[in-house]
């Protein structure tokens, strides 16, 4: 029975209500049966596209489960059925990421399968069919784990160079696959490649350092062949056996490590050969002192750093004759090229080198006076007749001998030379120091740090080069402080007593000094000279300290001192040297200044015949050229005067001008103004 | 200081003759000018010069590695070395 007609329409407001409140919340599976319920009653178009939003929006929900279970299978590992669904959803809605996903799953099933397939192909004992294996499962997953074994079943082939094209395109992971990646290097004749992954290995077994050791043979042989890779081999040689490597690989070592240093110098990388040849060996051997003295010439091209070893070692190695004998021009000459004019090449060439450093500021005096010293030094042992040093470093330059402890048998020997000499010169004695252990003492001096040669030099000894040294210390220490006007010389100067007295040069140094009227002071060098002057027999020495001591006098004097001690001093002077210049002329200027003080001090009494009896008996004319200027003035002050007064002051002016010069125009002048005045 | 050997490209053994034919190269190569080449000759030249310059630009190693030499191996042999057991996957597996 039909419903009434407002009945029915109640009940499909009803159900529309109801369909749009659940589509609002998006129920859709009820919303649209509610609208078919609501359809049923009255069929509308409107109510049509809702149903038909509805079903959609159940699609899209039911997608959306699909995916999420497909998700929670992939990660279950279960890969192809995640892929299935995925596949579905994206018949449904293709989106990119579904696209992307897909493919990832199909590579991991791939992968997975592969994988299980892998054990099965590793457990097969023919490598033929292995090989045949990894190259269809590489064919759908070409993964390095996979390369790898494909690469080792070549190995096992004996398949070397097609392992070696393979491995070389990996990045190695593994000792294993680094071992067998060297083996076929090795086979391949390839030894410095096998050396380079060996030397990779972590854990390097004996047997594996056996099979390094039955290499290097070829390795070297290799090397030479191709003229190249010495130092990475060595540096490989190195990593493989560290510094305490087995004695029986101390000559390939030694081997590899000269052929890198060969290498490096052709590539002009001397500053990467300093690692080779530093620290220095205790032994120095005339190739490698030739060796040293290039390297660090090469260097010091570049670093003023490496100039004083550069100094050292160039000049150790110059003044060899076997090394500049065996030149290949010397050989082809023969006598017609002398050793010494190549010598003196060699030697510009460094003075040049020091030179350009100089131009550019940046050789120190220290650095100037060790060149000095060095080369003064290989000099004087050049010159030296020494067959007893046939085949050794001789002669050398002191920095080498002490770095290499060659100064004891260079010592003995230049103690025979001083023996056999028949006159003592200071030179041998000299030569001799600076390879003594107050040597460093001695080349502080020359470069002007006197006062760390003092610090350093050692206590007086019965060892007569030592107290040599300590004299010479001493007296650079005396001259320097002289230099600088310090006062309390003397000490210095009789520590260094023996040696000014023994050589006439010291004694020339501090006459040298006494001289130079330019130094600040010369007062401690005048007290340091009087007391030395006594035991240095030479006029020469007694004429300078005269001439020191009368600078000091004079000294004194400008400091307005009583003139009393001084002209004691200078009477000590005139004892020393009595026929000294300058101090009888210092003698007489003290007489003119006290004659003047007491001229001066009369006039201020204006006592004027006391004045001129001071004029009269000095007797020096400028005394009395001021004397006379004095009354000049004061005689045309009397002319103002009266009479009387006038009268009695003319009267003691003329008897002060008698006495001091009568012929004095001033005197004949007062005389005849007197005359007139008593008239 | 340049060494005149290496810019003409000769050995320290080399003649005039030798001398004269690579400066004449170096001349049409033009990798250096003119004056510096000619210096590189005119040192080649003089003995003394000469000398200085191989004492500064040549080094000899083989005095310093002494008498040690590599044992002589012959030309083309490869050492017929085992693969060793450790690195064996299939050896060390079994074990």
């Amino acid at each position: 029975m039909n419903k009434p007609r407002t009945t029915q329409e109640t009940d499909l407001q009803q159900k529309l209500q109801k369909a749009e409140r659940l589509f609002a919340r998006h129920n859709y599976p009820l919303a649209k049966q509610t609208f078919e319920a609501a359809l049923r009653l009255s069929p509308d178009e409107a109510l049509s596209e809702k149903i038909k939003q509805c079903e959609q929006q159940i699609l899209l929900a039911k997608r959306k489960e699909t995916i999420k279970r497909a998700r929670r299978l992939e990660k279950q590992g279960k890969y192809g059925e995640a892929l299935s669904l995925f596949e579905k959803a994206a018949d449904q809605q293709a989106e990119p990421w579904l696209t992307s996903k897909i493919t990832e799953l199909r590579q991991k099933q791939a992968h997975a399968e592969a994988s299980g397939h892998l054990s099965d192909i590793d457990a097969k004992n023919d490598p033929e069919a292995k090989l045949a294996a990894y190259d269809a499962l590489l064919a759908v997953n070409p993964s390095t784990e996979l390369i790898e074994k494909k690469a080792a079943c070549l190995v096992t082939l004996g398949r070397f160079e097609e392992a070696v094209g393979l491995y070389s395109k990996q990045t190695l992971a593994n000792d294993r696959a680094r071992y067998h990646y060297g083996y076929a290097c090795a086979r391949t004749g390839a030894y410095l490649a096998a050396l380079e992954q060996w030397g990779t290995i972590e854990h390097k077994s004996n047997a594996l350092l056996a099979q390094i050791e039955a290499m290097l043979p070829f390795l070297c042989r290799e090397l030479e062949s191709k003229n190249g890779g010495w130092v990475t081999a060595y540096q490989l040689f190195q990593t493989l056996y560290g510094p305490e490597q087995p004695e029986c690989f101390a000559g390939y070592a030694h081997y590899l490590k000269f052929g890198a240093i060969e290498e490096l110098w052709r590539m002009e990388a001397f500053a990467d050969i300093i690692e080779f040849i530093e620290p220095h060996p205790e032994n120095l051997s005339l190739p490698l002192l030739d060796l040293c003295a290039k390297v660090y010439f090469k260097l010091a091209e570049e670093d003023v750093h490496y100039l004083e070893p550069a100094i050292s070692y160039w000049l150790t190695a110059i003044y060899n004759d076997r090394l500049l004998a065996a030149l290949t021009i010397k050989q082809q000459q023969g006598e017609a090229l002398a050793i010494g004019a190549i010598r003196e090449k060699l030697l510009r060439r460094l003075d040049d080198l020091i030179e350009r450093h100089a131009r550019a500021g940046a050789v120190s005096n220290r650095t100037r006076a060790f060149r000095d010293v060095e080369i003064r030094v290989i000099r004087r042992l050049s010159m030296l007749p020494a067959d007893e040093f046939a085949g050794s470093l001789f002669p050398c330059t002191p920095t080498i001998a002490f770095e290499y402890g060659l100064c004891q048998p260079i010592l003995a020997f230049l103690e025979k030379q001083r023996n056999a000499a028949t006159a003592q010169s200071e030179e041998l004695f000299e030569t001799a120091a600076y390879f003594s252990v107050a040597g460093p003492s001695l080349m502080m001096i020359e470069s002007g740090e006197e006062g760390q040669a003092l610090a350093s030099i050692p206590k007086q000894s019965n060892d007569d080069l030592l107290n040599y040294c300590r004299q010479r210390v001493y007296l650079a220490c005396a001259l320097k402080k002289a230099e600088q006007g310090e006062k309390q010389l003397k000490k210095y100067f009789q520590e260094a007593l023996p040696l000014i007295k023994r050589y006439r040069r010291h004694q020339e140094e501090i006459i040298k000094l006494a001289y130079q009227d330019a130094l600040p002071s010369h007062i401690g060098l005048a007290d340091a000279m009087e007391r030395l002057s006594s035991a240095i027999d030479s006029a020469e020495f007694r004429e300078a300290t005269a001439y020191a001591m009368a600078m000091k006098a004079r000294e004194l004097l400008f400091q307005n001192i009583n003139p009393a001690p001084i002209e004691k001093g200078l009477k000590k002077a005139l004892s020393i040297d009595p026929d000294s210049e300058a101090v009888k002329n210092t003698l007489t200027d003290i007489a003119l200044r006290k004659g003047f003080d007491a001229l001066d001090k009369a006039f201020k009494k204006q006592k004027t015949v006391a004045a001129a009896e001071i004029v009269q008996r000095n007797g020096d004319p400028r005394l009395a050229e001021t004397f006379f200027n004095t009354m000049e003035r004061w005689y045309l002050t009397v002319q103002a005067w009266e009479h009387q007064e006038r009268l009695n002051s003319l009267r003691e002016f003329y008897q002060g001008c008698y006495l001091v010069d009568r012929q004095h125009p001033l005197t004949i002048r007062i005389a005849k103004d007197l005359k007139e005045q008593q008239r | 200081m340049t060494d005149p050997f290496t810019l003409l490209g000769v050995d320290k053994t080399a003649d005039k003759r030798q001398i004269l034919g690579r400066v004449a190269v170096a001349m049409r190569e033009r990798r250096y000018d003119a004056k510096q080449i000619a210096e590189a000759q005119k040192e080649l030249f003089d003995p003394v010069a000469r000398a200085a310059a191989e004492f500064s630009h040549f080094i000899d190693v083989q005095g310093c590695i002494g008498d040690f030499a590599p044992e002589a191996v012959a030309e083309a042999a490869i050492p017929e070395l085992e693969l060793l057991d450790a690195f064996d996957e299939k050896r060390t597996a079994q074990r």
